[in-house]
């Protein structure tokens, strides 16, 4: 019988930290198609979405050794990401992320029609949002961070998070419930 | 209020589910790793989250520290105007605080005037020929001095002193000195008598020396308060000017101590008066009385203090020194010097002595004291041959911050050790303490510029971690 190993996100986080390539071979695996779209939807930018991605990959290797075990991966990876977004929007200064149909509609070119019908909805989505709220969006429910993480994440305040968020849900509520019946 | 909480959570699931579908439809590059890999070894700036520390420094840099930077150059420049404007203050001798109507004094006050005002006093200087200092006390709103020097010109400000010093029941002792070139002694010592009476007052001591052609008189004349002025006045119309002091001393404390001292001991001399009627045996008698004695002796001193100090405040009193002018041949050189130097009073001993040396007189020193500064004018004689000598001495005392020199005419030049006729060449010295750059004023300020900077650098840092800075991204 062969003894089938799961490892823990806290196991890889060891193994990386003693350097151990493989191991974090896994958890590029593991996370890169979340923060691809993360990045693409903050980006609205193919390009400059893969490239945010790389980056916040090699700064999570090269920082991994102060990464604290016990705590989560997801959202340390996101905030690294979220963080080289945002420093490249200010020095950049193009905030803006154009939502434009075509990139959006088949970002990889190859893609079923299926999956570019829905993202055009979560075009549609985002286009209602001001950009603090799309971010806010992005992380709590798209990456999937908990309240404290998004804020943590962005720089912002809970209570401030919060009330984006709601503002932001009740724009999309038309739009979410269709789905939901569909 | 429970469904809206019920609403919002299934609201919150909704959106879960509806965007999680949809992030299943993002996938990254399949060839990540294979990129990702060889550039794991790649020496790379940390961009992990930022410690509190970088976030700070990141915060910061910019905008932030274009108005930091600013604030301190605001800061800076107005320590400077500050400190300029308390050196100018300085240098000019203005007090501010001072109730010198200094407007009266300067219209009051011809071309060749110069003064120097203080808390206390006002020294006026005429810088033109055969003039004299002349030191008024400040001790109500407006002084009124009116004199005329040997040149004809006059000054005059403000209102009687000596009526507004009654007026707000101040007791202040005025004194003057004032000596003068006059042609006939006799005649002058006549006027100043008359003069005295004239006016309420009376001839204290009078004393004359010399032959016909150089005869020399001082004369103590008390006349009431508010003819002090006055009297000054016509003194200085009997002749020439050559030197003139006038003081004031405000003995309103003293006299309210005295009055208090008088009170108790009246009351404490009544108490015994009473004891003393009822006593009942010859020793009580005896040693109560010895007690009263005391009491009454004492009662007596304070009433005589306070009778000489009210004739003293009544009337005030001025000694004049009447001389015939000297033989000269040509206007004796003055000069005007103002020194700054370590010490003052150390230079001025040491001016003194420098003086006497060379036979000459020193007539007036005044000291005084302006924001902790301690200042002080000399007004010096010496015989004209040593006149050049003496200017250079007093130069090298300290530095000069002012010189002014009226060179002689067709003097003739008297050798000090020939001479009996006193020293002609006047010099009104100066002597003031350097002005220190770091004033307690200017630290005040710097400090006061340092707090609000601390204090706008934890506003901004406070603000800073509430967000209210933060680029709006949107």
């Amino acid at each position: 019988m062969i003894e089938q190993t799961v490892m823990t996100d806290n196991d890889i986080i060891r193994r990386c930290q003693a350097g151990d390539r493989e191991a974090f071979r896994i958890v590029v695996e593991k996370y890169q198609n979340i923060l691809y779209g993360t990045a693409y939807l903050m980006t609205g930018n193919r390009t400059a979405a893969e490239d945010h991605v790389q980056e916040a990959f090699l700064s999570a290797w090269k920082g991994i050794g102060s990464f604290r075990s016990g705590y989560p991966l997801k959202p340390w990876l996101v905030r690294i990401l979220v963080n080289k977004i945002l420093s490249y929007q200010r020095a950049n200064a193009n905030p803006m992320i154009s939502l434009d149909t075509e990139s959006f509609a088949d970002p990889a070119g190859d893609d079923p029609a299926e999956e570019i019908a829905q993202r055009d909805q979560l075009r549609r989505v985002m286009q209602r949002l001001s950009n603090e709220q799309r971010q806010v969006v992005l992380l709590r429910y798209f990456a999937g961070l908990s309240l404290a993480e998004t804020a943590e994440a962005l720089g912002r305040r809970q209570g401030t998070v919060k009330s984006q968020t709601s503002r932001a849900l009740e724009q999309l509520k038309d739009l979410i419930e269709d789905d939901n019946k569909s | 209020m429970k469904d809206e909480k019920n609403n919002s959570d299934n609201m919150e699931n909704k959106a879960q589910k509806f965007f999680q579908k949809r992030a299943e439809s993002f996938k990254a590059d399949k060839d990540l790793w294979s990129k990702l890999e060889p550039r794991l070894d790649e020496k790379q700036k940390m961009t992990e989250p930022a410690g509190r520390k970088e976030r700070f420094w990141r915060w910061l840099a910019g905008p932030r520290l274009i108005a930091i930077t600013t604030s301190v150059g605001v800061l800076v420049i107005l320590a400077t105007a500050g400190s300029i404007w308390l050196t100018n203050n300085n240098t000019a001798n203005h007090n501010t605080s001072s109730s010198i109507d200094r407007a009266a004094i300067e219209k009051g006050l011809g071309a060749n005037y110069g003064y120097i005002a203080t808390q206390s006093s006002i020294v006026i200087t005429n810088t033109a020929l055969g003039a004299f200092p002349v030191t008024m006390p400040v001790t109500t709103t407006t002084a009124v001095f009116s004199a005329t020097n040997g040149a004809g010109s006059s000054f005059t400000w403000g209102d009687n002193l000596a009526n507004n010093t009654a007026a707000i029941g101040k007791q202040v002792i005025s004194q003057a000195s004032v000596s003068l070139n006059v042609t006939n002694v006799s005649t002058a010592l006549n006027q100043v008598e008359t003069m005295a009476q004239n006016l309420g007052g009376s001839v204290d001591n009078m004393n004359s020396s010399g032959t016909q052609n150089q005869q020399q008189a001082n004369v103590t004349i008390r006349v009431p308060a508010n003819q002090f002025l006055a009297a000054l006045n016509q003194l200085q119309s009997m002749g020439t000017v050559v030197n003139q002091n006038i003081n004031s001393q405000d003995v309103t404390q003293q006299y309210i101590d005295l009055q208090a001292q008088l009170t108790s001991a009246q009351l404490e001399e009544q108490s015994l008066q009473a004891i003393l009627a009822k006593a009942t045996t010859v020793s009580d008698e005896i040693a109560i009385q010895q007690q009263l004695t005391q009491v009454i002796a004492q009662v007596e001193n304070l009433q005589g203090q306070i009778n000489y100090m009210q004739n003293q405040v009544a009337m005030s009193t001025i000694t004049v020194n009447l001389n015939t002018p000297q033989i000269s041949t040509g206007q004796a050189p003055s000069g005007t010097l103002t020194v700054a130097v370590g010490n003052v009073d150390n230079t001025i001993a040491s001016v003194k002595q420098l003086i006497s040396g060379v036979n000459g007189i020193v007539n007036a020193s005044t000291v005084s004291f302006d924001n902790g500064k301690e200042s002080a004018y000399l007004s010096l004689q010496v015989y004209t041959a040593n006149f050049d000598q003496v200017m250079t001495a007093l130069g090298k005392k300290g530095k000069i911050e002012q010189k002014t020199v009226q060179e002689s005419g067709t003097s003739q030049l008297i050798p000090a050790q020939q001479s009996n006729n006193p020293p002609d060449a006047s010099i009104y010295l100066t002597l003031t303490e350097p002005t220190s750059f770091w004033t307690a004023a200017h630290i005040t300020i710097i400090a006061a510029g340092a707090l609000i900077l601390v204090v706008l650098i934890i506003i901004l840092a406070i603000a800073g971690r509430a967000g209210l800075l933060r680029k709006k991204t949107a």
